[in-house]
């Protein structure tokens, strides 16, 4: 089943949108993020990605594309850890916020979308869903999340992730390329 | 590679020839005594540096994960692990006695390479 061109197109900016747009609400017009709301953005932007591999896991035979929702799991799994420990021993508690919402309604309309697809169709959009998530959440850690977090730790979180991110995004763009 | 490899949890006492090992994945915990130069590959920023290694038979290679994630050496032209996965803060050691080119069946785009020569 080949999904069409306008589908495609809509995923994508779905889910650029719900972080970029966000991330620009966030940054005109509401007060800065405080630490324990970057905190909830991070942790629950890798979670969502932990989803979207299980998902993948259990609908697609692509090896290629297994491979990769597998390592996304285990990846963004350990960020996740490294993340929760650093709140725990900072002594700070996630806080729900915009951001983090936009989030998980970006997530809740992508699954709508990746539930109505199989085979190879899933698969592609899977992937050009990794592509576009990877891409919105690099431009939203560099131009709101780093900028904004007051401690330094965090901070360092956050811009040590930044070369794992490219890297899945590198990652995604390839398998993007080996499915037809 | 076939050699005696170890796990080291962040404790790895260079040039002294003894390296005190901790649990470590499917590796073997041992203390292993070597006489050789010992050389290190960092892992960081998503890359194993230095990405080319030279060394002489004999000699020791540490891969020290300094990354934020889990990370492995897997042979490129058999696809078999030579390391379990270590992960931040943990290393890998190992003798190698051929050369070989590696990756990261993680990341596979992280690729690196040991030469090994007989002297």
């Amino acid at each position: 089943m080949k999904m069409p061109q306008n589908l495609k197109g809509r995923m994508i900016s779905t889910l650029a949108c719900a972080i970029l747009f966000a991330c620009t609400v966030s940054a005109q017009e509401s007060p800065e993020l405080t630490d324990p709301e970057i905190a909830s953005v991070a942790v629950t932007a890798n979670q969502i990605d932990v989803n979207y591999g299980k998902f993948a896991l259990k609908k697609s035979k692509n090896a290629e594309v297994r491979r990769f929702a597998k390592s996304m799991i285990q990846d963004h799994n350990s960020i996740i850890k490294q993340a929760v420990d650093l709140a725990g021993k900072l002594g700070v508690t996630p806080k729900d916020n915009a951001v983090t919402q936009s989030l998980l309604k970006g997530e809740k309309e992508t699954f709508a979308k990746l539930e109505k697809l199989k085979g190879n169709a899933f698969d592609k959009a899977y992937i050009d869903n990794e592509v576009a998530y990877h891409t919105a959440v690099i431009e939203a850690v560099k131009k709101l999340l780093v900028p904004q977090t007051q401690n330094a730790q965090l901070k360092e979180l956050l811009i040590s992730a930044g070369p794992l991110l490219d890297h899945h995004l590198e990652m995604a763009k390839m398998a993007q390329k080996s499915i037809k | 590679m076939t050699m005696k490899s170890i796990v080291v949890c962040s404790s790895v006492l260079i040039g002294t020839g003894l390296v005190i090992a901790c649990s470590g994945n499917d590796q073997t915990s041992e203390v292993a005594h070597t006489g050789s130069k010992t050389d290190t590959v960092i892992i960081e920023n998503m890359q194993f540096k230095p990405q080319e290694l030279n060394l002489t038979r004999g000699d020791t290679v540490i891969w020290i994960n300094k990354g934020v994630v889990a990370h492995n050496v897997t042979d490129k032209l058999s696809k078999k692990r030579s390391s379990g996965d270590f992960q931040p803060g943990e290393s890998w050691m190992t003798i190698p006695d051929k050369s070989m080119r590696y990756f990261c069946s993680v990341h596979p785009t992280m690729e690196g390479s040991v030469t090994v020569t007989n002297e």
